[in-house]
């Protein structure tokens, strides 16, 4: 089911959510100003007004957005909640790989990416998240999927343009992300497939299946807590110790700043897991 | 240019590509190489305009289209329109127009709202329910239905909205009041249509087990609803007559606790007794005024109107037992009447209690370690020793009913028996937007179907919507009719069906909607089961067990070879 915040005015009455605007936490009539009270998240329904029209939603955003955000919250058999900053959310990843992809040109010396060292970061990146989606699409866990897309154009975008073998990865990743996206956002996934100059309609390319030699790695990316919180995320070679993973994990940048010059109480590696640092 | 405006060009341009390469297009070539995937969302209403829950379930279903498609399947993912109803009726009433145009209307409107989605549909496989290209096949299977004893009429207690003029099913009336118009509904006894569901039951429940791809919840809620309950039929004697009155109990092993019985309203013998006394009359009248559903016969407050008959208790004659009329006794659940044992029955408790009857507790937990085990406000409904019974003291609650059941047919007072919850499917409707029931009527024939080369029987447009009672039946000349085998003046069926009749099958329409002449069943069972069906929870119980009925009796007529119709569930 969708759901949707209720409001109420002050004579008890619903409202609908277009019409109420908020201001320092607290939330008022669009045209009158006087005070509303906002109610339960409930499923979207006509008599407690709590209802947003999707059209409206595919007017101002476009639907590849409004589909985007409708997998991405939470898994389909479970109740979702609409909010238009999660549809803002979708709308800005949406641009924003487009964005990524025409600063991408394609690269004029090609390289063979199936020669590359097995342990070429963004190249596991890319063959792990091509099994994950695949995955999570067999299992209908599309927010996985959406949350794995979002983590792939993260990774992706931080490669040198100027450098020819990542610009080589970040191209060849772009086009994997146009067909790993293609359901979800499917107008989209065929506008970066025509900008990479691609042939033929992303719709009509067979799903992609990931290079097994970048799944079996012999480096292994986990997160950095503190105090049970993601703060940072370490890349590191299977066969580390314990002892120099936590150390590994004590030079970052981010962990210094956050750990301001304390020593930590305890550091708890889980190896090809978590590193916890308790202070 | 503004972002909008960039957005919407962009997925207009990708939509026109799709249309113009007919991406989404489904082989019907039965030598496909590829393998089949029926990918389908339960097809809207046409109600005016898509709502979120509807760009939810239709953004699921193209995710795995699309993901099937580009995983080398050859893919059908439909869309259509189940356009029968009463939305329609209403608001042509309202805006003196035809439900015909509202609803063409609408679905014109819808079409293009989901176009704007970018949805993979193969178009060119749309239906809509309301067209008699669509329901000209339901009447032929209705026909061969009838013809194979799956469709019967009879007489029947159904739940009548007083404003709609229409009978209701127990699940549009909601906490004793009508779906839509909200007013208290009424028992009326009418002559309907009836789907021998019940004829399925156990192969419904049974299979229920093979569904691996369907959430458990819905299979527990399908379980229930069949509801199989093994028991016994016990005949209580009248007092002072030769009748008796028959009673199911899935409790044999408490009869020894009965202190009074309780009849349907409806019962044959209440009836009998409301035609000598006004007093009996008045609480069954009074009972007719609320809803025949479970749910609300289970809110509603129990209550009883004690009668002067007793019967004798089957295994000790000197004890004699009240009879009473109930409004919470159901004539279609087991023999339409029950003993009552208030120690280890709630419902029974709570009446035992209004109306001072005795409280004896027959089974006591097994550690029961106090000097006399007593009920006060709970019944005691948990496995414990039987006591104060007699012969069946000492025994565990599944041995005593073992034993019990054995000496009842020994005395020749009763026998093991199985009862259901799930009755025959009631598919009249006194609606005109709806399909037409192709049945006729003759005064010497008795009821004959209308022979196949008249179908479709369709709507007459020329309607009075706001005439009281059935449209049809009013209409001056619609149905009137030769009678197909005596040539003497007859009437059509002027009811029409359930609009559940129409979703019940569409899935199989989508396999082959452009065939016009007649109903390909090679085609059907190529594409069949729908591998993957997602929908709304609310669906869980009727829709999807009206279905799975539907593919057993169409099988049994000869039009398909699978049996379920929906290999994987979604809902949300």
């Amino acid at each position: 089911m969708v759901c949707h915040q209720t409001y109420k005015s002050k004579d008890g009455k619903w409202l609908f959510p277009h019409d109420v605007i908020k201001k320092n936490n607290k939330f008022y009539h669009k045209t009158n100003n006087q005070e509303v009270f906002p109610g339960r998240i409930e499923k979207m329904s006509k008599s407690k007004k709590n209802v947003v029209d999707p059209l409206s939603i595919v007017k101002k955003y476009g639907s590849d957005t409004a589909r985007l955000f409708m997998v991405s919250d939470s898994p389909p058999e479970r109740d979702m909640e609409w909010n238009i900053s999660g549809v803002e959310g979708s709308y800005k990843f949406l641009n924003r790989l487009i964005r990524i992809v025409e600063e991408t040109e394609k690269p004029k010396e090609i390289v063979d990416l199936d020669n590359i060292d097995k342990n070429t970061v963004p190249l596991i990146k890319i063959h792990q998240t091509i099994n994950d989606v695949t995955e999570g699409i067999e299992k209908f866990n599309f927010n996985v999927c959406v949350a794995k897309l979002y983590e792939l154009t993260n990774c992706l975008s931080r490669l040198n343009v100027n450098d020819n073998i990542d610009l080589n990865i970040r191209f060849f990743g772009l086009k994997i992300l146009s067909q790993l996206l293609s359901p979800f956002a499917p107008h989209h996934a065929e506008e970066i497939w025509s900008l990479l100059m691609q042939k033929d309609l992303v719709c009509n390319v067979e799903w992609p299946i990931a290079n097994k030699k970048f799944l079996d790695s012999d480096k292994v990316t986990v997160g950095v807590q503190i105090n049970g919180k993601l703060r940072s995320k370490i890349t590191y070679d299977k066969s580390l110790s314990n002892k120099d993973i936590e150390s590994l994990a004590l030079s970052l940048e981010t962990i210094k700043n956050n750990l301001n010059n304390k020593n930590p109480k305890r550091v708890i590696v889980v190896p090809e897991r978590i590193v916890n640092i308790v202070i | 240019m503004k972002p909008s405006e960039n957005k919407i060009s962009l997925e207009k341009k990708w939509q026109k590509e799709w249309d113009k390469n007919s991406s989404f297009l489904a082989s019907n070539n039965l030598n496909e190489k590829k393998p089949k995937y029926y990918v389908l969302e339960m097809f809207p209403y046409p109600s005016g305009n898509i709502h979120m829950g509807h760009v939810r379930n239709y953004t699921l279903g193209d995710v795995v289209a699309r993901y099937k498609k580009a995983s080398g399947f050859n893919v059908l993912h439909p869309m259509g329109w189940d356009s029968f109803g009463l939305p329609a009726e209403n608001a042509a009433k309202e805006n003196n127009t035809h439900p015909d145009k509202w609803t063409n209307q609408n679905i014109d409107t819808m079409r293009s709202q989901l176009k704007s989605m970018g949805l993979s549909y193969d178009w060119s496989r749309e239906i809509s329910t309301c067209d008699p290209e669509y329901y000209k096949f339901e009447q032929k299977m209705f026909i061969d239905f009838f013809n194979n004893g799956l469709a019967y009429k009879k007489e029947s207690w159904v739940n009548w909205d007083p404003v709609e003029k229409t009978v209701l099913a127990n699940e549009q009336v909601i906490d004793g009041k009508g779906w839509r118009s909200n007013v208290p509904v009424e028992k009326r006894l009418l002559n309907q249509w009836f789907l021998k569901m019940t004829e399925y039951a156990d192969d419904l429940l049974k299979t229920i087990n093979n569904l691996s791809e369907w959430p458990e919840r819905v299979k527990l809620m399908q379980n229930n609803w069949i509801g199989k309950s093994f028991g016994a039929k016990i005949n209580f004697d009248i007092v002072d007559s030769k009748e008796n009155i028959e009673v199911f109990t899935t409790r044999p092993d408490t009869l020894f606790g009965a202190s009074f019985i309780a009849l349907a309203p409806s019962h044959p013998i209440s009836i009998n007794l409301s035609k000598k006394d006004s007093n009996v009359k008045f609480f069954i009248d009074e009972c007719n005024r609320s809803s025949t559903s479970e749910a609300d016969i289970e809110k509603a407050e129990k209550r009883g109107f004690e009668t002067e008959l007793f019967v004798t208790h089957p295994f000790d004659s000197k004890i004699k037992i009240p009879v009473y009329i109930a409004n919470f006794v159901l004539m279609e659940y087991g023999t339409g009447a029950i003993f009552g044992c208030p120690a280890h029955d709630q419902r029974d408790l709570d009446f035992a209690k209004k109306y001072n009857l005795p409280i004896l507790p027959v089974v006591q937990p097994q550690k029961f370690g106090g000097n006399e085990f007593k009920i006060s406000n709970e019944a005691f409904t948990a496995d414990g020793v039987i006591i104060n019974s007699d012969f069946l003291n000492g025994l565990s609650v599944d041995e005593a009913k073992k034993t019990s059941i054995k000496k009842l047919f020994e005395l020749k007072k009763g026998s093991s028996s199985i009862t259901w919850r799930l009755r025959d499917w009631g598919v009249s409707r006194q609606r005109y937007w709806g399909c037409p029931i192709p049945m006729i009527n003759c005064s010497s024939c008795g009821t004959i179907p209308v022979p196949y080369d008249q179908l479709p029987i369709t709507l007459p447009k020329d309607i009075d919507l706001n005439c009281l009672g059935n449209p049809l039946d009013e209409h001056p000349t619609w149905k009137t009719v030769k009678c197909p085998k005596c040539n003497s003046i007859a009437e059509r069926e002027t009811d029409t069906f359930d609009t559940f009749f129409e979703s019940s099958w569409y899935f199989i329409r989508f396999t082959d909607p452009n065939k016009k002449t007649h109903f390909n069943k090679s085609v059907a069972d190529y594409w069949m089961p729908v591998d993957q069906y997602i929908g709304g929870v609310e669906h869980a119980v009727l829709h999807l067990l009206y279905s799975r009925f539907f593919t057993r009796a169409l099988k049994r007529c000869g039009y398909i070879s699978f049996t379920e119709p929906f290999k994987g569930l979604m809902t949300q």
